[in-house]
């Protein structure tokens, strides 16, 4: 079997040679360890907004009236509604996911398919609505908003209609990004889900691979977490 | 670690209260960060209280997503603080920004005023 996930034996006393001191197999050890790192890079693009925020604090724009719209519902005031529940699918794709690595511990093939499914499911529904709310910020409202003395409509990397184009570049990049990992995440979890139809995971003994995507698809949940309150909320 | 040994042929029955309770808590946590964020209720509360409740329920959320659905929780402890312990370096970050932010806004509207004169 591959010797990326090899059982963990804890005969001998730790940092002796031989044992993981930390008790878990290289691969999970460098997923938290890129975990780590990888949280940094989110860290540097939240304060970096927060700098620029202080820094144009009366131009800049207010969320609650820039992602008020819902999908069948346009023109109506729902502040945050839909990134209400855009939090909620990817919360609810991250229970499935911690569902399907219980039904990994318990070696259940048919329950690991049916989570890792509604995890699939749950990321490309919330990458669908990413898409939907990019389309709403850039074409604007129907009214478009006034800046500097200058009618606009929607909002690119040069002007923005709800205040200061920062605003637009920091949501562009931010949410961009996360939605890379998304998507990423997405990816990886096609091919586990593969593997784990194939048998592959069934035949080595134990799904730790299954684990180590979801420490992955966790963590994509966690920034969303911090993007919702940093970006959307305060 | 968490490869228990079963009987071949035997799938336990799943255990899952806890997912499902600290699901609960995520949602309803959500629920009231939204409630408190809506332009009319958000006005209730002096802007450092407002700033306060919704970063204090956001770390509660990423504690419990850490914690208890990344399993960190159950691992030994010198993984625990390998993680958790390099994001000192973040709120040093954060302080420094707030320093340089105040002296690169005061340099900024000197040099508008300037520019105006």
């Amino acid at each position: 079997m591959s010797a990326h996930t090899a059982e963990v034996s804890t005969e001998k006393p730790s940092w002796f040679g031989g044992t993981s001191p930390y008790n878990v197999s290289y691969g999970k050890l460098m997923m938290w360890f890129f975990l780590v790192s990888d949280a940094f890079s989110f860290s540097g693009l939240l304060i970096a907004y927060g700098f620029q925020r202080f820094n144009h604090v009366t131009e800049w724009a207010v969320p609650d009236n820039v992602f008020n719209s819902f999908p069948f519902l346009e023109g109506n005031n729902y502040p945050m509604a839909y990134v209400g529940l855009m939090t909620f699918i990817l919360i609810m794709s991250s229970v499935t996911m911690v569902l399907a690595v219980e039904a990994g511990h318990r070696n259940d093939k048919k329950d690991v398919i049916k989570w890792m499914l509604w995890t699939i499911i749950g990321g490309f529904t919330f990458l669908g609505s990413q898409a939907y709310e990019w389309y709403h910020f850039i074409h604007g409202t129907a009214t478009g908003g006034i800046v500097d003395g200058m009618q606009y409509f929607g909002a690119n990397l040069e002007h923005n209609q709800y205040g200061h184009k920062l605003f637009g570049s920091f949501f562009f990049f931010i949410t961009g990004f996360h939605g890379f990992h998304v998507f990423s995440g997405v990816v990886i979890n096609i091919i586990i889900f593969i593997n784990v139809l194939a048998g592959t995971y069934e035949r080595r003994g134990h799904y730790e691979m299954v684990e180590k995507v979801g420490l992955y698809w966790h963590f994509v949940d966690l920034v969303w977490v911090f993007v919702f309150t940093f970006f959307y909320l305060l | 670690m968490a490869q228990h040994q079963h009987q071949p042929g035997v799938i336990p029955k799943p255990q899952t209260k806890w997912i499902w309770q600290v699901f609960w808590l995520l949602l309803i946590v959500t629920l009231i960060e939204v409630g408190l964020a809506h332009p009319d209720v958000r006005t209730f509360f002096s802007p450092l209280f407002f700033k306060l409740f919704i970063i204090s329920f956001t770390l509660l959320k990423a504690g419990f997503i850490v914690a208890a659905y990344m399993h960190l929780k159950d691992e030994v402890k010198n993984l625990i603080l390998s993680v958790v312990l390099p994001f000192v370096l973040i709120i040093y970050l954060i302080v420094l920004v707030l320093i340089e932010g105040n002296y690169v806004t005061l340099h900024r509207t000197i040099v508008e005023q300037l520019l105006v004169q």
